[in-house]
């Protein structure tokens, strides 16, 4: 691969020059350049640090380079930006970032072996728009792999589908009404559950626009008109993470009525390299074992709406659940091992075994997945 | 990982865990049904949530004073040794959740 050969991926571009930053994003990655969208317009052979990532998919990378080229905003779809041609010293490094993202795109282009459902919210109050984004993504998606996406017209819509749901992904204008997109992604961005969750914020509002989603905690900015085509092939890369092993991280459904508990695990689970889904409620429960495809479920016992095991045993042998499930709980051990054999649980984790012993339990289970 | 747990959630537990507390106290000042049941849960809730975070001494603590708590519960309420056994496991719970303050280290139990 060589730089006629460049990577249809958008990439968060963070760069630095003489005391400035801005956050944007990058296209066309080669190992000698990428193009950045920006109407900052500094003289060519200007040096600068770019720092190339993507939330969930590329460890930020640092390449040091210089402005090599200057594109004016053309026809729509044909934005603004510079070139930046990387230094001798980072070209290994931009290799190495190109080859890993060619990998991505190899893998999302791959059909998958088994079912991949990959969730995103779309919040847009633009009704045109929201159909062409679905029309895209029916259209780039075959079977056995499905893009499932969920709309909001506004942020308080968009707030309540994402406490009852999990997404891989979430996009949003920043226009909306009521409330802007920047104060709906500053609030996601506050929310434990959902600060690992890519967002991506799309405006005509330019400048302003993008300071403020940026700021706000979104991990990407496109001007509209959208160039739907990378943006599709963005998602196709998100949820082609599903076909290569190791590729989707397993996700870990825990039901608990402790919302200090849901806290500590998540956080402990996320940090091991899990996908987790927490839920405080039977109804919550219900809707993420139904969307977010679990591939462990814990369940606490002694819960004020159901026993743990109650739930367990209606699982296995009313709703066919095949993925292991753990009783979780600070039940005496023979009474937790009584409970999990009789509701045909894979086994037991008492909370006061620690955390480590959780994480333990929860690796062991799900293999090489994990 | 631990103490990076503990740094995070312990603030949060402490505050939890004293609500819980004064509760519970409240309760064994006039206890009746529904009351009893809700320091049951909440003891029940202190022992779980510190075994996840590796406070070893709150764990035992806690399920004593869960174990005096369901006793009196199922007992009956005016029992008075049941009354004065749970007043010292929440006493002894009480003074280890302040003993945190902040500075003691997790311990995993394994």
């Amino acid at each position: 691969m060589g730089d006629a050969d460049p990577v249809r991926f958008m990439l968060r571009a963070e760069i630095r020059c003489s005391g400035q930053a801005l956050i944007s994003s990058g296209f066309e990655l080669t190992e000698a350049s990428i193009f950045v969208v920006t109407d900052w317009r500094p003289p060519a052979g200007t040096e600068l640090s770019v720092r190339l990532s993507f939330p969930t998919l590329v460890e930020p990378v640092e390449l040091g380079g210089r402005v090599a080229e200057r594109r004016v905003a053309g026809c729509p779809g044909e934005p603004g930006g510079i070139v930046i041609a990387f230094n001798e010293s980072s070209r290994a490094s931009a290799a190495d970032l190109t080859a890993q993202i060619h990998e991505l795109c190899a893998h999302a282009r791959a059909r998958p072996a088994e079912p991949v459902t990959y969730r995103v919210l779309l919040v847009e109050d633009n009704g045109l728009i929201r159909d062409m984004f679905t029309f895209g993504i029916r259209r780039s998606f075959q079977p056995p792999a499905t893009v499932v996406i969920d709309h909001a017209e506004d942020a308080e819509r968009a707030w309540s589908k994402l406490l009852d749901s999990h997404y891989d992904l979430i996009i949003v204008d920043y226009f909306l009404p009521s409330e802007d997109g920047a104060s709906l992604i500053a609030r996601l961005r506050q929310d434990e559950r959902l600060t690992h969750v890519p967002i991506v914020a799309i405006s005509v509002g330019g400048r302003s626009a993008r300071d403020a989603t940026i700021s706000a905690g979104a991990d990407l900015f496109l001007d509209k008109p959208l160039v739907l085509t990378d943006l599709l092939h963005t998602v196709q890369i998100l949820a082609g993470r599903g076909n290569t092993p190791g590729g989707r991280r397993p996700t870990v459904l825990v039901l608990d009525d402790s919302p200090l508990v849901l806290s500590v695990t998540r956080f402990a689970l996320e940090s091991a390299g899990l996908t987790v889904a927490v839920a405080e409620n039977l109804a919550t429960f219900e809707r993420l074992r139904v969307t977010a495809s679990p591939d462990l479920i814990l369940i606490d016992v002694q819960m004020p709406e159901a026993f743990g095991d109650d739930i367990a045993s209606t699982l296995r042998g009313w709703h066919g659940v095949h993925v292991p499930i753990l009783l979780v709980s600070s039940l005496e051990e023979s009474e937790l091992a009584r409970r999990a054999r009789a509701a045909e649980a894979t086994g037991y984790v008492r909370k006061e075994a620690g955390m480590s012993a959780l994480i333990h339990r929860c690796k062991e289970l799900l293999g090489s997945a994990a | 990982m631990m103490e990076e747990l503990y740094a995070k959630f312990l603030p949060q537990f402490l505050e939890l865990a004293r609500d819980r507390m004064q509760r519970a106290y409240a309760t064994v000042a006039r206890p009746e049904g529904a009351a009893l049941t809700v320091m049951v849960r909440d003891l029940h809730g202190i022992a779980g949530e510190a075994g996840l975070l590796g406070l070893a001494k709150i764990v035992p603590l806690a399920r004593s004073a869960e174990d005096q708590a369901k006793r009196l519960r199922d007992g009956g309420a005016g029992e008075g040794a049941d009354t004065k056994a749970l007043v010292s496991a929440l006493d002894e719970l009480q003074g280890a959740i302040e003993s945190l303050g902040g500075t003691a280290k997790p311990k995993e139990s394994t």
